[in-house]
């Protein structure tokens, strides 16, 4: 296969992924653990472990690498087809893509194995950037680990030879850790740190912005990994290219984007929209200073029950007021405030008046309450109606 | 998700050891799992096995573990509590001879010596912080002396409990009309609450039409429902509370409960029913003792009593004999707190005077709470009357007449040919007689006495809603506005 047929093939692999792990996230709900979300240092374990990993796999015999990735990707395969095809047949189907590899690569059937190889990948790949992303990883994690890798991937990839090593040393392995399209000769192919995060970024991104955010960020992965590709293809390049020190910047630069034009992030209970919060106000956007300002002009003393601007019930108590704007046929839950005696509302609207004569004011007549019993005494003594003792929470006003 | 990994196999760890829990730790579970909650709406699959009685534990570890707590609350109180220290020297006991199997060696500790000296029962390696004093309505009341580490592990528990077996959320609201000198109570819910950033306003037991007007009242808050949305509150005010609401007429439109928690008294179900109907919340009947904290006990849906056995060795005994009650027998609980909970007032089988039923038969319990230890509801205090007597029977009869006022008040007396009952009534008459008669037809009585005057029962019947509080709130003829104003 030429170069550029490699670097298309590459490219529809990629594509593919993409699209399988948001499919994945649209049709299928990973189980959860009963407490835990992603966190930021659960972002700082896995940065330490992704850097730290690649040169401890270069001191390890390749048998026993093989043996760990293949673990790895065996549980993720088994993770992701759980949920789809249930627990079991879920085990028995990677069991079986494992066997295959392995038969493949033993009896030499090299591309039977690199296709399975980079199925048994890309399954383990739609799992767990799935579980992350629907465990609560959030757009601004991914963004800061992708921000992260960025430099690293420059270091490793592009100044050193860490990940040329890696790929030699991995090279003809079955169950690398590589989306290869060859045997290792060439340099075209995706590490399994980029594609996971060319999978999880359209994930999160789609999750906290909207669908649109997720497909911006799929298009513009892909659009990354076309430039990259092009280096190799052109032959300007002969080593590897760093493909997350150009990704990196893109999705941290997509989520500065996003978080200004949409604002904070969507949880995951409003992605899938089972909020059980009443999505509307059920004041109907009723002021509580503005309900205190129309009960100043209340002429009985008690409490005034406010809705939509109006007072819609009075009592002598709150839960009173409350009722009668219920029974009055009012089902917004209305605001309710004190309708306070006259003058100590008034002497505060004066223009002499200052908080501090308020207060005196209402030192003088013995406090709030106090002030409250006596105007519902004044009332009484002019013959506004008495207030039997008992009556209180019946007496509706 | 590391770190709650990280906490959680801690905490496994800490509970398999029996040794003492890491507050924090648990601190931070709680926080986890409301971070969890806000994230998701709710904890992830099979969240339950977390809580006391999501899982049905294997019985043989189950026995272990139960032996190895016991085994270190024993040896810890039989070293440090001045009470069992004097009683193993009276008895010739060796602690390390005390197991599970060989409990019955050490006799119940009756409440009369808590009461009696609560000093005598504090561990000498303790640090009191808190006297906490039971409401109860038997006179002397019952001390217990707490830790710093005791209040802050039983509001964490409580806090899980609450996010995941009540569903509380950040944007409820709960309004608890238990006596404010229910110091324990009140500070244990409002710590726990906070940790779960739901709302807590303590009323105290004012008066019933004070509190049905807060739970009214709307409230324009940030974050949080407009109205009450959980109130907790013992049988006795519940009654109060529902009679006043069928009285004045209130709609469960009027309010905004979601659920009743209850708790402190023996629940009927009449009046569960009763106030599901006039305040339209579920009510859910609770079990808890200021003694025996933080054991907690639900009742599901089935009707029974589940108690956790994570905080406590827990038994049924007969009350005369002390010997363990059989299938289908009534006995009192009898509660051994764990060490691992309990650091100050030790108690090694705890006699608390509740009487329960043992579930008949041998078949484990098929419904919701299976995992935890079941019995009956409380059927009531441990008295000399007959043992069909029992609160629950009466309660259940009385408070199903609706033309008897809550709280239930009657008295249970001999009279010359067998027991006889005494109903306080509003207005005794020959019908409303006639109707309690044909009520308690099954109940072994010689006879139905309807009083108008609760000072006429032969012995005084007190329940918690009595431990009213004052307040200015409602204008009474004695604090008569009139007079301050001339
Ligand atoms: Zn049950």
């Amino acid at each position: 296969m030429s170069q550029l047929a490699q670097a298309l093939t590459l490219l529809a692999a990629l594509a593919a992924l993409i699209a399988l792990a948001a499919l994945y996230l649209r049709r299928v709900r990973m189980p959860r653990p009963p407490v835990g979300r992603f966190v930021r240092s659960d972002i700082a374990v896995m940065t330490v472990t992704l850097v730290s990993m690649p040169p401890i796999y270069l001191h390890l015999p390749r048998a026993l690498t093989a043996c760990a990735f293949g673990a790895v990707f065996l549980g993720a395969c088994s993770m992701a087809l759980a949920p789809v095809v249930g627990g079991r047949r879920g085990a028995a189907v990677t069991l079986t893509l494992g066997a295959f590899i392995l038969t493949a690569h033993l009896a030499g059937w090299v591309p039977a194995r690199i296709a399975a190889g980079d199925l048994l990948l890309a399954l383990a790949v739609v799992g767990v950037s799935n579980l992350w992303a629907q465990t609560g990883m959030t757009a601004g994690q991914v963004a800061a680990l992708a921000g992260l890798l960025a430099p690293y991937d420059l270091l490793a990839t592009g100044l050193t030879s860490v990940t040329a090593q890696l790929v030699h040393h991995f090279a003809g392995m079955p169950l690398g850790p590589m989306l290869a399209v060859n045997d290792g000769t060439s340099p075209i192919g995706a590490g399994l740190g980029d594609c996971l995060m060319l999978a999880l970024w359209p994930l999160v991104a789609a999750k906290a912005f909207g669908r649109a955010a997720g497909w911006c960020g799929a298009i513009i992965g892909l659009c990354v990994v076309s430039v990259v590709l092009t280096g190799p293809v052109a032959g300007w390049v002969h080593g590897g290219v760093p493909l997350l020190t150009g990704l990196g910047p893109c999705i941290v630069a997509q989520y500065a984007y996003w978080r200004t034009r949409r604002g904070p992030e969507r949880r995951t209970v409003d992605w899938r929209g089972t909020a059980v919060e009443p999505s509307t106000d059920p004041f109907h956007e009723q002021d509580v200073a503005v309900a205190l300002a129309i009960a100043d002009q209340h002429r009985d003393a008690g409490w005034l029950a406010v809705a939509e601007g109006r007072a819609v019930g009075h009592a002598l108590s709150p839960g009173g007021a409350r009722r009668t704007a219920r029974e009055a046929g009012h089902t917004a839950v209305p605001v309710v405030v004190a309708v306070r005696p006259h003058g100590t509302a008034a002497k505060a609207n004066t223009p002499g008046g200052s908080g501090a004569g308020q207060s005196a004011l209402s030192r003088a007549v013995g406090g709030g309450a106090d002030a409250e019993r006596i105007a519902r005494v004044r009332q009484s003594h002019t013959g506004a109606g008495e207030v039997a003792a008992g009556e209180w929470p019946r007496n509706l006003g | 998700m590391f770190g709650t990994m990280i906490r959680q196999i801690q905490y496994g760890a800490q509970m398999l050891r029996g040794g003492r829990l890491a507050v924090s730790g648990l601190q931070g579970t709680v926080a986890d799992l409301r971070a969890t909650i806000e994230e998701f709406g709710e904890p992830g699959e099979e969240a339950a096995v977390m809580l006391p009685g999501g899982t049905e534990p294997d019985p043989q570890i189950q026995r272990t573990m139960a032996d190895r707590r016991l085994k270190l609350t024993v040896r810890h109180a039989a070293a440090h509590v001045p009470y069992y220290r004097h009683l193993f020297a009276e008895l010739g006991l060796n602690p390390q001879d005390i197991s599970l199997d060989t409990l019955a060696l050490l006799p119940p500790t009756p409440k009369s010596a808590l009461r009696a000296a609560s000093s005598a029962f504090v561990s000498v390696r303790s640090e009191p912080v808190l006297l906490a004093q039971t409401t109860g309505t038997t006179g002397i009341p019952t001390s217990v002396w707490f830790s710093q580490y005791e209040l802050e592990l039983a509001a964490a528990l409580s806090a899980m409990s609450f996010l995941m077996g009540s569903a509380l959320r950040s944007r409820h609201i709960v309004l608890s009309t238990i006596s404010s000198r229910a110091t324990l109570a009140k500070l244990t819910v409002q710590r726990a609450l906070a940790m779960v950033g739901a709302g807590f306003i303590a009323m105290g037991t004012v008066d019933p039409r004070i509190i049905i007007d807060r739970l009214a009242t709307p409230m324009r808050l940030p974050g949080k429902e407009p109205q009450v949305t959980h109130l907790i509150v013992t049988a006795s005010a519940l009654g109060g509370l529902v009679q006043t609401a069928e009285r004045d007429g209130w709609d469960p439109a009027d309010f905004g409960l979601w659920q009743i928690l209850v708790g402190g008294e023996v629940l009927s179900d009449p009046l569960r029913s009763r106030a599901e109907e006039v305040f339209g919340a579920q009510v859910t009947d609770t079990y808890s003792m200021t003694e025996t904290m933080p054991t907690a006990g639900l009742a599901c849906e089935e009707g029974h009593l589940h108690l956790s056995a994570e905080q406590a060795h827990i038994e049924v005994l007969d009350p005369l004999t002390h010997t363990p009650a059989g299938p289908g027998e009534t006995g009192t609980l009898v509660v051994t707190p764990y060490t691992q909970y309990r650091d100050t007032t030790l108690l090694l089988r705890y006699d608390t005077g509740d009487l329960v039923r043992r579930l008949p038969g041998t078949e484990p319990p098929t419904c919701s709470l299976r995992g935890m230890p079941a019995t009956s509801r409380i059927l009531g205090r441990n008295t000399n009357g007959p043992a069909e007597l029992t609160q629950r029977a009466v309660l259940d009869r009385l408070q199903g007449e609706r033309r008897l006022p809550l709280p239930t008040r009657y008295a249970v007396s001999p009279g010359p040919d067998g027991p006889r009952l005494y109903v306080v009534a509003d207005r005794p008459s020959a019908a409303l007689l006639a109707h309690v008669e044909k009520r308690c037809a099954d109940l072994p009585l010689s006879g139905v006495v309807l009083l108008e005057d609760p000072d006429e029962l032969p012995e005084p019947c007190r329940v918690r809603a009595d431990l009213t509080e004052h307040s200015f709130e409602l204008p009474s003829p004695r604090h008569q506005p009139v007079r301050s104003a001339r």
